[in-house]
């Protein structure tokens, strides 16, 4: 037998909260389990090389200056060290290595710092990043 | 009614797309521009409530407009001059004197702010003058501690000093032979008291 319910009725706007309620109740938890971050796996012997480049808008930094002050604070968004010598020039654009590699929330945290505001006057932006494991 | 209509359509756009964004710079971890995009969104919040606000009071001031259209002003009667005036206008001219000879005293806020009329400020000098007297009588109690007190203060803190001197006897005995330390332990009694 089908259940018929009328579209003015009482039970249809309970259907109607209930789906309300559910569907808010979800993207509530898909935002905060897309906002929220949590610690990768470390694969040891890895490495993640980043390329960045930077523009800078203050006479106080060099480029080279900029992208090591820019790597200076961001490197504290990874769990991973920095390889020796740090920030290097490559061209117009700059090489920095961390081993272990980044895992997906890690390399997120680091490419928001990255390309976000985070120094005055200094402007970061990812060109490649490339991830070698051992093997 | 057409830029109204755009103004509306430009908040929601704006609210929509910050309000958008907020979670978007929050997933990339992008915090610098989350707050400014979030501030751009509770602007054109705040701006549109007080849109929406005003838009209700300008429909409530109409509708009481309507409502209650004013009287029309009626016509200037010419005034009487005085020596001529009615039994009218004399009645209003006595009513207006009674009411201002019932008048109470003007009421005068912070009246103790305001200066005395019949007496002298004499507040600021008597404190100067306290002031005066009691500088003197410290300066004169320093002078009086500083001759005095010197002595005694000095003979209590060497009294209480004198439990860190050093014992008259020395703490250990002395070695029978210098030497003996350096040769290996030292062995027998501990000579420490």
């Amino acid at each position: 037998m089908a259940l018929r319910v009328r579209r003015d009725g009482p039970g249809a706007r309970l259907l109607l909260a209930v789906v309300a309620v559910a569907a808010v109740a979800a993207g509530v938890d898909a935002l905060g389990d897309a906002t929220q971050t949590r610690p990768d796996a470390v694969v040891a012997g890895s490495r993640t090389e980043i390329t960045l480049a930077v523009r800078v808008r203050t006479p106080a930094l060099t480029p080279l200056g900029a992208a090591r002050a820019l790597w200076a604070v961001c490197a504290g968004e990874a769990s991973s060290a920095t390889v020796e010598p740090g920030v290097t020039p490559a061209g117009d654009h700059f090489v920095v290595a961390a081993e272990p590699a980044l895992g997906p929330n890690a390399w997120r945290r680091v490419q928001g710092c990255l390309e976000d505001l985070t120094v005055d006057g200094v402007l970061g932006r990812v060109v490649a990043v490339a991830a070698t494991t051992p093997g | 009614m057409i830029a109204r209509r755009l103004s509306a359509l430009l908040a929601l756009v704006v609210l929509t797309a910050t309000g958008t964004y907020v979670f978007v710079y929050l997933y990339r971890w992008e915090w610098n521009r989350a707050l400014v995009v979030g501030l751009l969104f509770v602007a054109t919040e705040v701006g549109a409530a007080a849109a929406l606000v005003l838009a209700r009071l300008r429909r409530l001031e109409s509708a009481l407009a309507s409502a209650h259209p004013p009287a029309p002003y009626p016509p200037t009667p010419p005034r009487p001059e005085a020596p001529h005036a009615g039994p009218a206008r004399r009645h209003q001219e006595a009513t207006a004197a009674a009411l201002r000879a019932a008048a109470p005293a003007p009421h005068r806020p912070f009246a103790w702010l305001r200066p005395p009329d019949d007496r002298l400020g004499v507040f600021v000098p008597l404190l100067m003058g306290v002031g005066i007297v009691a500088s003197s009588l410290a300066w004169v109690v320093e002078r009086l501690a500083r001759a005095t007190a010197g002595r005694a203060l000095e003979e209590g803190l060497a009294r209480r000093l004198s439990a860190l001197a050093w014992p008259e006897t020395p703490l250990a005995s002395p070695p029978d032979d210098p030497r003996a330390a350096l040769r290996g332990p030292v062995s027998g009694p501990p000579r420490w008291r």
